[in-house]
């Protein structure tokens, strides 16, 4: 029988990651440069472009490379630590992680055994976990053999025999069609309602992001450049503060009248034929200037929607770099 | 765990979501300084599965401890002993088979390193399993000790069980009193032979597996070193005259370390290769075992070290 080891909890109200001038080097190459954050949330997107310091993060995060600074993770140090915060964190890879001859079942059973759980509590989450991921019907085969999309599925399970708190999902829809990308993504978002852990999602795929997360970090040259919700992240920045004043009308007829009206009152007005027109109001109007004007010029205003900044470009504008040309 | 939830559809793109039922677990963790025995379990219970990699060599250990104990019982005829007496061998035969089947129990346990050990670490490199092992609560030294645990229980069916129960019977083929108490003896100087060679073929076959992430490169690498450094060694040894070089041969080395704790010396006799001094033969075991060591620890920091993701 396993001794008695009591798992403390953190501060029911602590964020799940505290970051204070976090350092880490590789020689002359710096790949966190001070970072310094709370984050919390239910599922976080963590963005940046190759060499951003993500898997440097992710490693100081699971007390795997010495550090300067402080990273809490779940109110627990990362470094001294580590080894309580593993037993509290589910971590799946990017890359192909297994073991050679080991069925689904034995690997998650194996994987919830070294996290400490009692063998039959682990076979019994085992079980659970891959019918959860949707591999009930294969839960027997060898891993090795399995496809792409059926290891991304093991990897999932894996990462959640042990019942942890947080998740640190790598790519988790790397190489999967389109349709078993949709359904790793609704088991994604599906965690943290039937499971109550957070997610940390490490991703290159904004549209991923965009579709499950609810807040973002974005790295950049080591460093955390925002830290936030995804409309703040669309809002947020001199950009796309401008951008909140800014609207996209279409309109059925009269256009030639309402641009001129618009002018006049102060807008910015940029002309996208054949009746859509991108307007940018003056400071401290807000839409019913539109309407306003509408009325006056005769024209109808068949849709109109602030003209928001998706998530690549507001990624682009945080990392500061212009859009990539199509 | 309730099956309530079963079958519950997810959310907003269709796809079923399937659960079991979900409960918080609330329950104790076994410490973490005891997990390595997990992967001793592991390593055991892997070796364990198909014909080949362990059980049939597990039956070729149980055949020669028969194969063996049979001579033992008929040596005990007192004709046979005259004849032996006669011969010149000043000790019992059935005390001299002992560190004499160590030859047998070394060739199996080649064998099984080979199957069962020599790839163990090479397949885990090639799998990607450093960061399944190293995001959770595992320590490196968590690995090694459950590698090298798990890869010595399994040499050991063969280099400590069947010398053991070899010795074992020893007793039991006593006369009298008298001859139990030095056949007693005998059975922790099997011990020591068998476990001092268990681990340093444990050791130095994981170490040549944790080389490379290719399973058969590895183990080629271990079966060139047992059969052609070994061999080499016994070779130079003979031209050059000194028996002591020989224990740089694996099972020479064992060989040498049970006739000289049993201070049985075979080589007068006709057909017996020299065996290596005992001093030899324990620093050769000593040696190949930390090198070993050496090895597979600074490889599986490495892995450690590489660590996880790509970005």
């Amino acid at each position: 029988m396993p001794s008695v080891v009591t798992t403390t909890a953190a501060p029911a109200d602590a964020p799940l990651l505290q970051l204070r001038e976090v350092r880490k080097s590789y020689g002359s190459v710096v790949a966190l440069a001070g970072v310094t954050a709370d984050v919390s949330g239910q599922v976080i997107g963590l963005l940046g472009p190759n060499g951003a310091g993500k898997s440097t993060l992710l490693k100081c995060m699971l007390g795997l490379t010495p550090h300067e600074g402080e990273a809490r993770v779940l109110g627990l140090l990362a470094g001294r630590e580590s080894f309580r915060v593993r037993d509290r964190v589910g971590y799946m890879p990017e890359l192909d992680s297994y073991l050679a001859d080991l069925t689904a079942v034995e690997l998650c059973t194996f994987a919830g055994e070294l996290s400490g759980l009692p063998r039959s509590e682990a076979m019994q989450r085992a079980h659970a976990a891959l019918y959860y991921a949707g591999l009930e019907e294969k839960r027997y085969l060898k891993v090795e053999g399995y496809s792409t999309g059926m290891k991304q599925r093991v990897k999932l399970a894996q990462a959640l025999v042990h019942d942890p708190e947080l998740l640190f999902l790598d790519e988790p829809t790397n190489g999967l069609d389109p349709r078993a990308r949709d359904d790793m993504l609704e088991l994604v978002m599906d965690l943290p309602h039937r499971r109550g852990c957070a997610i940390i999602l490490s991703t290159h795929l904004l549209p991923d992001v965009d579709r499950i997360c609810d807040q973002v970090v974005i790295m950049h040259r080591g460093q955390i450049r925002f830290s936030g919700s995804i409309e703040e992240l669309r809002r947020g920045g001199p950009v796309a503060e401008a951008a909140a004043h800014v609207y996209d009308v279409e309109i059925k007829a009269g256009e030639e009248a309402f641009a001129g009206a618009l002018a006049r009152a102060g807008c910015a007005v940029e002309r996208k034929p054949p009746r859509r027109l991108l307007v940018r109001l003056p400071d401290g109007a807000d839409s019913t200037l539109l309407f306003e004007q509408a009325r006056a010029s005769g024209a109808q205003i068949r849709h109109l929607e602030p003209n928001q900044a998706s998530l690549e470009e507001a990624f682009m504008r945080v990392i500061g770099e212009a859009r990539p040309q199509a | 765990m309730s099956r309530s939830g079963q079958h519950a559809a997810a959310g907003r793109g269709g796809a079923a979501i399937h659960d079991l039922g979900y409960k918080r677990y609330l329950g104790t963790r076994r410490p973490q300084s005891t997990r390595w025995r997990v992967l001793v379990k592991n390593a055991v219970s892997t070796s364990w599965r198909g014909w080949w990699r362990m059980k049939l060599w597990v039956i070729g250990s149980a055949i020669t401890t028969v194969g063996i104990g049979v001579p033992m019982y008929v040596s005990r005829e007192k004709f046979i002993e005259e004849v032996l007496r006669r011969v010149g061998t000043g000790v019992r035969w059935a005390d001299a088979l002992l560190p004499f089947s160590f030859q047998f129990f070394a060739a199996l346990a080649f064998i099984l390193a080979a199957t069962a050990v020599s790839g163990a670490v090479a397949r885990d490199l090639r799998a990607g399993a450093f960061e399944f092992y190293f995001s959770r609560p595992v320590r490196p030294l968590d690995y090694m000790l459950g590698k090298v645990v798990g890869s010595a229980l399994v040499v050991a069916t063969a280099l400590l069980a069947g010398p053991l129960l070899l010795s074992l019977y020893r007793i039991g083929l006593s006369r009298d009193l008298d001859e139990v108490l030095p056949a007693l003896a005998l059975v922790p100087r099997m011990a020591l032979v068998g476990a001092a060679g268990t681990v340093a073929f444990a050791v130095v076959a994981l170490a040549f597996s944790s080389l490379s992430s290719r399973p058969r490169l590895t183990t080629s690498l271990w079966v060139a070193f047992y059969l052609l450094f070994g061999g080499t060694a016994r070779l130079l040894s003979e031209v050059l005259g000194s028996d002591d070089l020989s224990a740089l041969s694996l099972p020479r080395a064992v060989e040498g370390l049970a006739y000289g704790v049993f201070q049985i010396h075979l080589a007068a006799l006709p057909g017996f290769d020299r065996e290596p001094g005992l001093a030899a033969s324990y620093a050769s075991l000593l040696l190949y075992t930390a090198a070993g060591l050496i090895v597979l620890h600074v490889q599986v920091r490495r892995a450690e070290r590489a660590g996880l993701g790509g970005g």
